[in-house]
């Protein structure tokens, strides 16, 4: 098996084997992103679409410094935040209303959470508006601040903490509902 | 800070943190069949490619230098050992003789020679010779008269022709080597060739297609006295343009030149109109009301009766449908016209009646004049467009070029000459605004002088 550093250069001389082994490597870690990113499967499909195409044209500026695994989720990331940027712009307007609980609230025990399989989970996050799954992914996965994500969004921090907070209040009633309907089944 | 503890965060941080799921085995074909053709990344010379072109450059010059040197020592050559024919005037024979001929007189022969090398008119150059061959020829009669050569033969090298009867030479006759090294010996073989063949017949058979009267004429580039020389002309052009990273496109060109010269010195300048095609980029952005899954919705609900307590939901399958966002990278045509004015100083390395070879360089400014940028016309059917932004870049109105050539030219006729040249051209500054790489530039340029 080929070293990353390798497979790059492989890949930068136009070795169509090499690519394929590249996407082959990686493919797995970045569509798992793009799910998170998307509102749904399809929708992660093209985006991991461009963003190898994105990657195969841009080899070049990787400066074999740093990892390569973190310099592609980076990319695909970027790719997943300009993809929808400009469309979120109008939905990010005015939303900054009752922000004063917003931190508090999310202090509400969800203590009874048991195991939800991963397909829930990603259904939940995909079923989220726009808005609160660009902040609360960039925020939970990608571990920026509000200040950092204000600025890739191109809002305000405060808009940014009220997309986070809406995204934890809606993601805890699809859980609590998930539950329920597990203890339906159960006891039933 | 951020709220570690926030239990939701940490349950999809778990959940969805290391989530690897595979693509759909047909993604990669998709991919596949997205991806550009992938030239191979240019590995890095061991030698810069400007310094190769900087050498090849040096090499055509060199190579030029040396056929130039070679050519004008040859004639010195060829000015000693030059055959003379001879025509006797008194006894109406003829005789030949050679200035490097160890013959059998040499006393006359260097005297011959000498004549000969000092004289500037042709046919008092030969007038003298064969006057001075005549007595020469007298001497010989006195001295050895048993002699083969007793008409005032002066036998030549090996090969060489009785030009007497224009007969070749008699494969019995005495033969006389000269041992002679490389080009020198080389010319020497030529000229012996040469002689063997009458004068009219190597005219006819040689220099019929070259004669056309030019053999003649005046040496077109030699300038009448007092006046300036100007030379007009029109010419078109090819060129590819290589702007990096694999991207290279034509351009043409068509212009008016006027040069002049002085010595071997040339001077141009000159006014040209330049296309350059380039292509425009646009990143399409639509929607498109696609099926994006389904869910299961209850229609109905009942108590089971076998189990007590429990529920059972009567589910049917319903389609989702929304509008979902596609990005899509669109190339259009554009073309770029440019005014160009070069000033062009040369060297001429070689010439003659038909043909001259210069080399010359010196800087190009452009200017553009239009810019014809089509827009992206979108059309796709449930599709709404949302945007399109504009990623072509911007092109500098302004540009300096450094161009070297290497100019041929035939002559027609007296003032028409026929040019080719092959150029090369280094950019300056970039041609797209905020953009690093200089562009280069591989041509061919053709084009007819008129001499005013």
């Amino acid at each position: 098996m080929r070293s990353d550093d390798k497979l790059i250069k492989d890949c930068l001389s136009g070795n169509k084997q090499a690519q394929y082994e590249l996407y082959q490597r990686f493919s797995g870690v970045l569509f798992g992103i793009c799910l998170r990113y998307a509102r749904n499967r399809a929708e992660a499909e093209d985006l991991l679409q461009d963003a190898f195409i994105k990657i195969f044209s841009r080899l070049d500026s990787f400066g074999f410094k740093g990892s390569f695994e973190g310099w592609l989720r980076r990319l695909v990331v970027n790719l997943a935040i300009n993809f929808r940027r400009d469309y979120l712009k109008q939905f990010f307007v005015n939303t900054e209303a009752g922000l004063p609980d917003a931190e508090a609230a999310e202090a509400s025990d969800a203590s009874d959470m048991t195991f939800i399989p991963r397909e829930k989970l990603l259904q939940m996050i995909q079923s989220l508006p726009d808005g609160y799954r660009m902040v609360f992914n960039m925020y939970v996965f990608e571990n920026l601040s509000h200040h950092q994500i204000a600025e890739l969004l191109e809002i305000s921090e405060n808009t940014s903490k009220t997309q986070l907070m809406k995204a934890r209040k809606r993601l805890r009633l699809m859980v609590e509902a998930e539950l329920a309907m597990n203890k339906i089944s159960v006891k039933s | 800070m951020k709220d570690k503890r926030n239990k939701i965060d940490d349950l999809f941080r778990e959940g969805l943190g290391k989530l690897n799921q595979a693509p759909p085995p047909d993604l990669w074909e998709r991919i596949d069949a997205s991806l550009p053709s992938i030239p191979p990344a240019r590995k890095t010379p061991l030698i810069p490619r400007r310094f190769l072109q900087t050498g090849a450059s040096a090499a055509i010059i060199a190579g030029a230098f040396i056929l130039w040197f070679i050519l004008s020592k040859s004639n010195q050559e060829s000015s000693q050992t030059e055959t003379i024919p001879i025509q006797e005037q008194a006894s109406g024979t003829t005789s030949t003789t050679t200035g490097h001929t160890p013959g059998l007189y040499p006393d006359q022969n260097v005297k011959i020679a000498e004549s000969y090398i000092g004289s500037t008119d042709k046919n008092n150059r030969a007038n003298d010779i064969a006057e001075k061959a005549a007595k020469a020829s007298d001497k010989n009669h006195d001295i050895q008269p048993n002699s083969k050569a007793a008409s005032g033969e002066i036998r030549p090298l090996s090969g060489a022709a009785d030009s007497t009867n224009n007969n070749y030479p008699d494969p019995g006759a005495e033969k006389q080597t000269t041992y002679q090294t490389g080009l020198a010996g080389l010319r020497l073989d030529f000229t012996n060739w040469l002689i063997t063949l009458p004068a009219g017949q190597i005219y006819q058979e040689n220099f019929l297609s070259f004669n056309a009267g030019l053999r003649k004429t005046p040496n077109p580039l030699r300038s009448k006295r007092g006046a300036i020389p100007l030379i007009g002309g029109v010419y078109a052009s090819r060129d590819m343009i290589y702007y990096g990273t694999g991207h290279h496109k034509q351009s043409r060109t068509a212009g008016f030149s006027l040069s002049t010269f002085k010595g071997p010195w040339e001077f141009e300048t000159g006014v040209a109109f330049n296309i350059s095609d380039d292509n425009g980029k646009f990143d399409v952005n639509f929607s498109s009301f696609d099926s994006i899954g389904y869910y299961n919705k209850v229609v109905s609900f009942s108590p089971d009766p076998q189990i007590p307590g429990r529920v059972i939901f009567n589910t049917v399958m319903e389609g989702v449908y929304d509008s979902v966002g596609h990005k899509v990278e669109t190339k259009t045509a554009n073309r770029y016209t440019y005014l160009q004015i070069p000033l062009m100083a040369g060297y001429r390395i070689y010439a003659d009646r038909l043909f001259t070879i210069s080399l010359k360089a010196g800087p190009v400014f452009s200017v553009l004049l239009a810019s014809d940028e089509p827009p992206v016309i979108f059309s796709r059917e449930g599709a709404i467009l949302q945007s399109i932004d504009n990623q072509t870049p911007v092109r500098a109105s302004t540009n300096w070029q450094i161009a070297a050539a290497l100019g041929a030219g035939m002559h027609i006729t007296r003032s028409l000459t026929l040019q080719l040249e092959p150029t090369y051209r280094s950019y300056l500054r970039p041609v797209y605004q905020h953009h690093r790489n200089s562009p280069y530039s591989i041509g061919l340029k053709a084009g007819l002088l008129y001499r005013f």
